[in-house]
């Protein structure tokens, strides 16, 4: 009876000893794959952020938001060969950045894999699907549009223009001499207007004079299609013919900057009637390890 | 009683084995594991100073800048004091559909030696005035 007693406690401890055992490798193992879940989610966070970072750089052009307004520092034409710059570095981040544990590639919206310099040259401002977008990467003129059912999303737009190359030929001083629309949509306010956008239009030449055009609202309807250009008269003493043009509508478009031989450093201020926004470029990169994924616009 | 004795002292032993033998398992099991959390923080820092050197520009200022490996040195003395790090920045220039390995800088943390568990991050930046790609590598262990 003693000798079953004694085994029976001795049993007993040894079961002990091995759950206890269990308990711990058990944590042990919880903790490890913890940990591991939580640097490879950081790695991808890292990964996808540093790429995102520099898009801006080799773009020639700088976003920025404060509060509910979008702030793009813009060069137009490009400086730089963007789509050669574009397409180097997608192929440094593939053959320098992916390795057998991490994969980064670049997709367009159907998931399919694509070189960086495929992307579309455009930011977009989602949800609201406002575009702002260059024909290339040339960046010879910028277009802002957006759909006709989101315009109210836009309660203004200030857009700078710093005329690098050219000087004014219009008389600054001279009421309709810089500031000659034609077509000519603009209207006193924006009472009984539906697409009505009020437009801060500065420029400023080479030579530092600057000139701010009085007109603030414009209809850009597109039912009848309105629309509001002006060419404004600039100059340079070398032959090539210059001009720069500024579209107001008609819906989707909402500012066209158009430029032949002028080179211009722009800063536009789009204010919105909300914050809640968030700015994309038109390329998804997914980044993947064996614990983690992060797919995504940039 | 001589019976009760024995049993006891099977007993006795028995449990005394087994506690020696969880104890080897144990001490083992630490031995053999990780401290996956410093891995984290390891890797964690090694990040926020790669963004950091990036985004403000260090990284790229040196692109064919000089006293580069001290200045790498001088970064370095960012990490916490039991942490130690050997940091390699590699420039490549893009040319004829390559790239070309054209500058390379390397420092490491004072009074380290690298041993233990090391933690490897990496960052990708670029240069578009002087048309250069680079990877910047850090490694980092425990003091």
């Amino acid at each position: 009876m003693k000798g079953v007693f004694f085994t029976l406690i001795t049993f007993i401890i040894f079961i002990g000893i091995v759950a206890y055992l269990f308990t711990i490798t058990s944590s042990n193992i919880e903790r490890g794959q913890l940990a591991t879940e939580r640097i490879s989610a950081e790695r991808v966070y890292y990964t996808w952020m540093s790429v995102r970072d520099h898009l801006e750089e080799l773009a020639n052009v700088s976003v920025g938001r404060s509060d509910s307004t979008i702030e793009i520092n813009d060069t137009l034409p490009s400086e730089i060969d963007i789509k050669n710059f574009l397409w180097a570095y997608g192929k440094f981040v593939e053959d320098y950045y992916d390795d057998e544990t991490i994969d980064i590639r670049f997709e367009d919206a159907s998931g399919n894999p694509i070189d960086l310099n495929q992307t579309d040259p455009q930011i977009v401002i989602k949800p609201m699907n406002i575009n702002y977008s260059w024909p290339t990467w040339g960046k010879k003129e910028v277009d802002i549009k957006v759909d006709p059912s989101n315009f109210s999303h836009i309660e203004n737009l200030d857009l700078y223009i710093k005329l690098k190359n050219v000087e004014f030929r219009c008389n600054v001083s001279e009421p309709g001499s810089c500031d000659d629309w034609n077509p000519d949509n603009h209207v006193p306010n924006c009472d009984g207007v539906e697409y009505c956008l009020t437009l801060n239009l500065t420029l400023e030449d080479m030579n530092d004079v600057v000139f701010n055009f009085p007109q603030k609202y414009f209809d850009i309807d597109n039912s009848p299609s309105r629309k509001s250009t002006a060419n404004i008269d600039v100059k340079n003493d070398t032959t090539p013919s210059f001009f720069i043009k500024i579209h107001a509508g008609p819906l989707p478009q909402v500012l066209l900057t158009e430029l032949k031989d002028v080179k211009v450093d722009t800063y536009t201020k789009l204010k919105l009637d909300t914050v809640e926004f968030y700015i994309n470029w038109a390329v998804i990169l997914n980044v993947t390890t064996p614990f983690g994924k992060r797919v995504g616009s940039l | 009683m001589t019976k009760g004795f024995v049993l006891t002292m099977d007993a006795v032993i028995a449990t005394f084995l087994g506690v020696i033998i969880t104890a080897v398992i144990i001490s083992l099991l630490a031995a053999g594991s990780v401290n996956y959390f410093d891995k984290q923080q390891l890797s964690s820092i090694g990040y926020d100073l790669l963004a950091v050197l990036d985004l403000s520009g260090k990284l790229d200022s040196y692109v064919g800048g000089s006293g580069v490996e001290s200045d790498l040195g001088t970064q370095l003395q960012l990490l916490p004091e039991n942490y130690c790090g050997n940091i390699t920045v590699e420039i490549y220039k893009y040319q004829n559909e390559e790239f070309e390995l054209v500058e390379d800088y390397t420092n490491t943390s004072s009074g380290c030696v690298q041993s233990g568990d090391i933690t490897r991050v990496k960052r990708i930046f670029v240069s578009v005035t002087q048309s250069r790609y680079g990877i910047a590598n850090i490694k980092l262990w425990l003091k």
